[in-house]
């Protein structure tokens, strides 16, 4: 998992487009979405791991005791637990997709669906005198559905939330 | 209510063995509590018995089912964990309903158990609030609620006392011993305290690396301890060991704490030279009369000790030999002066074997915590 880490995305970047390509995704916002809701970052896995050691392990015990099933401790137990960890790898794989610029050039051709860092690029002409004003302007406004998300968001990631039953 | 056998039950992990071999029976409607040196494996024990820890060999029975292969689930006990484990983004009253919901209870049964228990331990004004608003002391209690509503046959307690203040511990421990008299269900309890197990317990299992190294009430443990171990474990502040040689007069021993009560009956036995170490309580140790007189003549009353190293006294015979001869000798051999003066005079406490409180503590204890204050040990360990 470390190596998928470690993989540049330029690598894989044409097998996936091959991939996507046969289902019939290109040139759609499918490609961009879809690998990115679920989190598929083996960095996120790392995140997500790294949660689920810090919980006290009599909890599973406890609701073992309690007669859950493995299934119903992670379900009932560990992930409302694992709100925290959640609304962060949230944030990130958010700000990521948001700001991805290669994705999109990649896999989307039609002008009306480009995504904001490809209509900011829009702003930069090679022929003629490029508009750095009016790009700049852009650039502060499309940050500023990231900065609401992560208002919205970061109260649930409050921390030590998970220890308060404990000692 | 059950009884737990344990026979030959082993734990090994990887290849270091933890339990080796341990047979215990626990009677229905006891209180049982395994106390040890941390490592000894008591916990280890518990979750065995919790279904929490797989075990390498022997078997488990609770009642009369074998549960080896059995999940914790099925096992029909409750556990108190020492950091509590609430489920922190539930309810007080969510809490305990949890473990009943997965029992597929219905729903008014649950409420009527929920109620039951927090009336029983006074947590129903907190019944909306999260673990996290609780202090230590009520997540404690409704832990403790938590493994009272499901009402099993057996109740694990994993130290559940010792991430409380001294107070509230040992408020809680009244309190426990109050649950435990309420409900009478059969309890294992474990602890390093030895005051816990001492007051609480009806039997007390002392572990040791993995063995059992007595079993027994906390009566018989504290007067009658089996081996030097729990000689040495049992007890504040901890009993003295003496390496000595006595002679034992006639109906005379050291002291009521004989390492085995086997030798309380050579009483009969007199003049008898020992080199064993004696086990004394600082109570049990007075200058002889003799000895006050300047004679050290052995140990001529009753738990009475003369407190000198063997190989002096045996000097001074000589010395006093001689000075039967010559009344003007005088030894300038620092063995043959006068022994030391003597620790501390203490009479022996005036309450017998039998004032006994509750099912619990024999009254000494707390006697040997006075004289603590008087006396500094360090003075014992001059000796």
């Amino acid at each position: 998992m470390m190596m998928t880490l470690m993989i540049p995305y330029h690598v894989v970047l044409i097998p996936q487009y091959l991939t996507f390509l046969q289902l019939g995704w290109v040139n759609t916002y499918l490609p961009l979405v879809v690998p990115r809701f679920l989190a598929s970052d083996a960095f996120f896995i790392f995140l997500m791991i790294q949660f689920f050691r810090q919980l006290p392990r009599e909890l599973d015990e406890a609701a073992m005791i309690d007669g859950c099933s493995p299934f119903k401790i992670y379900w009932a137990v560990i992930l409302p637990l694992s709100l925290p960890a959640m609304t962060t790898a949230a944030i990130f794989s958010f700000i990521w997709t948001w700001e991805d610029f290669l994705g999109p050039l990649v896999y989307l051709n039609d002008i009306k669906d480009y995504t904001v860092p490809l209509a900011l690029r829009m702003f930069l002409s090679q022929d003629s005198v490029s508009e750095f004003g009016q790009m700049f302007a852009m650039s502060v406004l499309s940050i500023l559905p990231i900065i609401l998300f992560f208002v919205i968001f970061q109260r649930f990631i409050i921390r030590g939330i998970a220890m308060s039953g404990m000692k | 209510m059950a009884s737990v056998t344990l026979s030959d039950v082993k734990k090994t992990y990887g290849n270091v063995p933890i339990i080796h071999g341990l047979s215990l029976e626990v009677q229905s409607g006891e209180f049982l509590v395994l106390v040890g040196p941390s490592g000894c494996g008591k916990s280890t024990l518990l979750r065995m018995i919790a279904g929490l820890e797989d075990i390498n060999d022997g078997v488990i029975a609770i009642g009369d089912r074998i549960v080896n292969d059995l999940p914790a689930s099925q096992r029909n006990l409750s556990m108190v964990f020492q950091s509590y484990a609430l489920y922190p983004h539930m309810s007080v009253r969510k809490n305990p309903a949890f473990g009943l919901s997965n029992l597929k209870m219905p729903g008014p049964e649950i409420e009527r158990r929920v109620a039951d228990a927090a009336r029983i331990l006074q947590i129903e004004p907190l019944m909306e609030r999260k673990p996290r608003q609780l202090s230590g002391g009520q997540k404690q209690r409704v832990a403790i609620g938590r493994a009272i509503v499901r009402e099993p046959q057996l109740f694990l307690f994993d130290e559940p006392l010792s991430n409380l203040d001294a107070e509230l511990r040992v408020q809680m421990r009244v309190e426990l011993a109050g649950l435990y008299q309420r409900l009478g269900t059969t309890m294992i309890y474990v602890t390093h305290d030895q005051t816990e197990a001492m007051t609480m317990a009806t039997r007390i299992v002392v572990l040791n690396k993995g063995r059992i190294e007595q079993v027994g009430t906390p009566y018989e443990l504290y007067n009658f301890p089996r081996n030097k171990f729990v000689a040495s474990f049992i007890g504040s502040p901890k009993m003295n060991m003496l390496d000595a040689r006595g002679r034992v007069r006639q109906g005379g021993h050291c002291g009521p704490r004989q390492p085995h009560p086997a030798r309380r009956h050579r009483r009969h036995r007199p003049h008898q030279h020992r080199h064993s170490p004696r086990a004394t309580e600082p109570w049990h140790i007075r200058r002889s009369d003799r000895a006050r007189q300047g004679d050290a003549g052995g140990i001529p009353r009753q738990r009475s000790l003369h407190l000198c190293p063997p190989r002096q006294r045996a000097d001074r015979a000589g010395a006093r030999r001689r000075r039967r001869q010559n009344p003007q000798w005088r030894s300038r051999n620092p063995r043959h002066q006068r022994p030391r003066r003597p620790l501390f005079r203490c009479r022996r406490p005036a309450f017998g074997r039998s004032e006994v409180t509750g099912h619990g503590l024999p009254a000494p204890p707390q006697l040997a915590l006075r004289l603590l204050q008087t006396n500094p040990p360090t003075v014992l360990a001059a000796v």
